[in-house]
């Protein structure tokens, strides 16, 4: 496995434990009455900040390590250079995650013209968030595998 | 659109220029290994620009180094 795919293999891994993390976190204050209170928007907005907090940072040095790990593993440096082949799987990726993203921008606007809780529209946003960083990861992977 | 597939000599080529390793056809045309293994594997069809390079590396006419394969 190159540098590249375990770059995006660890950071689909640590995107999935800092939101696993993150939902049992805020639900679990969402059923004890957290963010019910006239400050929930805030509280709600604060929780978020800290997610998206904690995921680059946990990014960053789950890149880190997998590049000393590899390094090691291989025992030669790999150049770190972006291609056409890359240029090309990232944009079919970015793309793909868009499209996740939007459709869960429009789930949470349907959420909120319906009634439901500022809680679980904001969730709903983070939720569109993360599939689709993780399912534009899924295809990064996909690509540098099987080809295109 | 008609299905086809490119194919190529790279890897002959390769090991008729003093057995060049693909991280030094990768280094000459400035792309990474990954990419030279997946253009070997027709898991990448490299853009006209860099099949150019990759020809002129091993001093050959492009359709020397890759062929177009039309499908059935």
């Amino acid at each position: 496995m190159s540098l590249k795919e375990t770059r995006i293999l660890a950071t689909l891994l640590s995107t999935i434990v800092v939101f696993t993390v993150f939902q049992i976190n805020v639900i679990g204050k969402y059923d004890d009455g957290w963010f019910a209170g006239p400050d929930g928007g805030e509280l709600i907005a604060q929780a978020i900040l800290w997610l998206i907090g904690i995921q680059i940072g946990a990014t960053i040095l789950i890149q880190i390590l997998a590049t000393i790990a590899v390094a090691i593993a291989t025992r030669q440096e790999e150049r770190d250079i972006m291609d056409e082949r890359d240029k090309l799987i990232e944009l079919r990726a970015l793309r793909f995650s868009f499209v996740i993203v939007g459709i869960g921008i429009v789930g949470s606007l349907i959420a909120m013209a319906t009634g439901s809780e500022l809680f679980w529209v904001f969730n709903a946003i983070i939720i569109a968030m993360t599939l689709g960083d993780l399912s534009g990861n899924a295809l990064r992977l996909r690509l540098y595998r099987r080809g295109f | 659109m008609a299905k086809f597939h490119i194919e190529n000599n790279i890897r002959r080529l390769r090991f008729d220029h003093d057995e060049m390793t693909q991280k030094d056809l990768a280094e000459k045309v400035g792309v990474t290994r990954q990419t030279i293994v997946a253009i070997e594997k027709a898991k990448y069809s490299p853009s006209l620009e860099l099949a150019f390079l990759i020809a002129r590396v091993f001093e050959r006419p492009l359709e020397e180094v890759f062929t177009f394969v039309p499908g059935e």
